[in-house]
């Protein structure tokens, strides 16, 4: 043992403390950075040195840099984020679905199907009166013109709906390719245990995240650090190895019904159906195959089909009884069989529902009467108009009652999306709370840490400087 | 629990997110006066309102068919009012015919029944807002039965035919409506008849009592022999015998008037109730309506200054939680 010894000592105590500030440093810089999870300095005694007293110590150094991440919050964070990015899906597009139908006011579609009615009702008291009946022709096309509005609106959020699918599908497929581009980094880097290592790990925790909002996932260990992606259980990634993700229209040979489904295409071109149980992308493919799609024949609840069959029953009713009447200046004693709508063969949308031509700026034309010659006869009139009080209008009530069930349906819906997404942001936050609790950056904790490899490193350098004056004083003595 | 900056951020950013979501709403709630600002807030009392709009839609139009109406019986009453009157003249007139003093008036008498007649079926045309009142559903001219030879477009015509022997002055009466019920629905399931036949007013065919009138004008106008009265034929013993058999159907015709126009009077007492019940339904179920739609001022007044507090605090305890650290207290 010689003096040197304490200056070898003193270097490796500066050099450590060094490294203790740096990775301080590096935690406050990032105490905001997402994903982030915090590393730790561990120090450990370097090898000690045998002498003539024992052994002794020979100072400190870096061992590992220690991380804090853990798989259990990982997958359940995940597992949580699928669920609300569901969830935020479905409220948004019930949102849009609220606002087309200008819910909740007094300006939906039940308040024209009533003033429609009311019109006929109106017009029957003065089943001459042209007055009345252009004013019943106006409402009329409102009426048609609202249905036209909302069927084009539904058809805006399903097209809407796909063009998200589509930009989801390729940020997932873009998620994809960087995870398996991370998992082949970290694999290269794994042995070494390094800090860009771990770096790296954070940053595809939270590309894993991200995919996981998408669609939910399962996360396998792969080897050397590498992680495999599973989507329904469908391997989609393995180390640095991906499957390409894409959207097929699949069409119903039998129906003819057009729905969308998410595939993997592998190297070998073999495409399987994924089938994602939740996610943003699972939200998205329900409500463009279900909800928002006409043709749907899952038989779950889709409010466009609930419209068409709104107009669907209008149409019908009204010209079944409609062809059986006379207008102010029919002379024959056999109907002219006058639709009010159209299409009068057919199953009527609200995308096709018409004014008849029969009627359209012909207001004389419009059947009120059962008996030709009659002007002030309102017997076809009255009939329409308590169509409005039929109890089996459609679904086994009146048109008033349809619609303040289809309304709740989707007030329904849209709590349940809310109350969902409240109550899974609120799992997430805890989740996410407790993540940091383990992986977060504290600042108190940082400012010890600075305060304590500042006080080492004074230390050390005091160590350095007084093994100086020694050193000094020894050659010292042979002048 | 280790607390690290992230997880002192994440509730607070939740927490606040929420009371200022919580704050918007009641802000939204008192502006546009509506309890249910999204469909999402109650959908069940959502349901309830449809259907109370709807309700409330379907009465008003109930009431407005009723108000309408009610027009229309106002000025049939008081058409048949001077039908009866009219009716009335002529058997005033008739009396004087009745007077055998009165021989070389009757002529005169003769035409003045005549114009009374015209006045009769003038006012039995008369029409409201476009449609005759007395016709029927053949309540335009152009629906009217013109099969003969009429010189108008109106239900009830007064026409020069060919004289007969029972009918010298040639004078024909015609209807061209029909007898059917005009009606409106006064509630979801009834209809309520508005209008009063020709048949009602003046019997069968809906002109009998006016080709009674012609009768009567013959007899008054032309002798036995179907020749004109000259002004010292007096009436025989066996025309007085027409005449007041004809004052008798006449009496018949009016009292017949006067029964239908009580009938009308009582419709109309009727009308104007139902009309006063609707408004009181109207009353009670917009109020049924505005418990659940509409905002409970205070109440949200309450909730909002409530979130205001909340967001204050929130905003003062979180500025200071976030800001503190040891690096506050290291110089």
């Amino acid at each position: 043992m010689g003096n040197f010894n304490s200056l070898e000592i003193g270097k490796r105590g500066l050099l450590a403390s060094q490294f203790g500030l740096d990775v301080t440093s590096n935690n406050i810089a990032n105490v905001n950075t997402p994903g982030y999870s915090r590393r730790m300095t561990s120090l450990i005694q370097s090898d000690p040195l045998h002498t003539n007293n024992g052994f002794m110590g020979t100072g400190v150094m870096a061992d590992k840099l220690r991380s804090f991440r853990e798989d259990f919050f990982d997958n359940e964070i995940r597992s949580t984020l699928s669920r609300k990015s569901g969830y935020d899906a479905d409220q948004e597009i019930l949102h849009k679905i609220e606002t087309s139908l200008a819910e909740p006011s007094d300006l939906d579609v039940a308040k024209l199907v009533n003033q429609f009615f009311n019109a006929f009702n109106e017009a029957s008291t003065q089943p001459e009166n042209i007055g009345m009946r252009e004013h019943l022709l106006g409402v009329t096309q409102t009426l048609v013109d609202r249905f036209h509005n909302l069927s084009q609106k539904f058809s805006d959020i399903r097209r809407d709906t796909n063009n998200s699918l589509n930009n989801s599908t390729k940020q997932a497929n873009t998620l994809i390719k960087q995870i398996a581009g991370l998992n082949k980094s970290i694999a290269q880097s794994y042995t070494e245990g390094s800090v860009p290592g771990q770096t790296m790990v954070d940053e595809r925790e939270k590309l894993l995240e991200e995919l996981s909002k998408l669609m939910n996932t399962t996360i396998g260990t792969g080897e050397n650090g590498s992680v495999n992606v599973y989507i329904n259980g469908i391997n989609i990634i393995t180390g640095p190895v991906y499957s390409e993700l894409g959207l097929q229209e699949k069409i119903d040979t039998e129906t003819g019904e057009r729905t969308l489904e998410i595939i993997k295409t592998d190297s070998k071109s073999m495409k399987t159906v994924l089938n994602p149980q939740a996610g943003e992308i699972t939200s998205n493919l329900k409500h463009y195959n279900i909800t928002l799609d006409e043709n749907d024949l899952s038989g779950e609840y889709s409010p466009i089909q609930k419209l068409n069959d709104l107009a669907n029953a209008i149409v019908q009713k009204v010209n079944a009884i409609s062809l059986n009447g006379f207008g102010l200046d029919d002379t024959s004693t056999n109907s002219p069989a006058r639709a009010i709508f159209e299409p009068s063969v057919g199953k009527a949308s609200a995308a096709n529902i018409a004014v008849s031509k029969d009627i359209k700026g012909k207001p004389r034309n419009i059947p009120f009467s059962d008996s030709p010659k009659e002007g002030g006869n309102n017997k076809i009139a009255l009939q329409i108009a308590r169509l409005a009080s039929d109890p089996v209008f459609i679904d086994g009530g009146t048109p008033s009652e349809f619609y303040a069930a289809f309304i709740g349906k989707i007030g329904t819906m849209s709590q349940e999306a809310q109350s969902a997404t409240s109550t899974t942001r609120m799992v997430a936050d805890q989740l996410e709370s407790q993540r940091q609790s383990t992986i977060g950056v504290n600042l108190d904790e940082e400012a010890i840490n600075i305060v304590k490899f500042q006080k080492a490193f004074e230390a050390s350098s005091r160590v350095i400087s007084i093994t100086n004056d020694i050193l000094g004083t020894i050659i010292n003595l042979g002048r | 629990m280790r607390i690290t900056n992230q997880s002192l951020y994440i509730p607070f950013e939740t927490n606040l997110e929420g009371i200022q979501d919580r704050r918007f709403k009641e802000d939204l709630r008192i502006s546009s006066g509506k309890q249910i600002v999204a469909l999402a807030d109650n959908p069940q009392n959502l349901s309830i309102i449809k259907m109370l709009t709807s309700q409330i839609d379907q009465t008003t139009q109930f009431k407005s068919n009723v108000e309408d109406s009610l027009g229309e019986l106002y000025v049939a009453s008081e058409q048949l009012g001077v039908l009866g009157d009219k009716i009335q003249n002529i058997r005033e007139v008739n009396i004087d015919a009745l007077n055998i003093s009165n021989h070389s008036a009757l002529s005169s008498i003769a035409q003045h029944v005549k114009g009374l007649i015209d006045d009769l079926i003038k006012a039995a045309n008369l029409d409201f807002n476009g449609h005759f009142l007395f016709s029927g559903t053949k309540s335009t001219p152009n629906t009217l039965d013109k099969n003969g030879v009429f010189q108008n477009d109106m239900p009830f015509e007064i026409f020069q035919g060919t004289a007969t022997a029972t009918n010298p002055s040639g004078l024909q009466v015609t209807f061209k409506g029909n007898f059917k019920d005009r009606e409106i629905q006064k509630d979801k399931q009834t209809t309520e008849v508005i209008n009063v036949k020709a048949d009602q007013i003046f019997g069968k065919d809906g002109k009998e009592a006016l080709e009674t009138l012609v009768e009567l004008y013959n007899i008054l106008e032309f002798n036995p022999k179907g020749e004109v009265r000259i002004t010292t034929s007096p009436l025989s013993k066996e025309e007085f015998g027409k005449i007041n058999t004809l004052q008798k159907r006449l009496g018949e015709f009016y009292d017949n008037i006067t029964s239908v126009s009580a009938q009308f009077g009582s419709k109309i007492n009727r009308f104007e109730s139902i009309r006063d019940q609707m408004q009181n339904e109207l009353t009670n179920l917009e109020a049924m309506r505005s418990t659940k739609n509409d905002t409970d001022v205070a109440k949200a007044t309450i909730n909002l200054r409530k979130e205001e507090l909340a967001l204050q605090y929130s905003l003062q305890v979180g500025a200071r939680l976030l800001q503190n650290s040891l690096f506050d207290f290291l110089k």
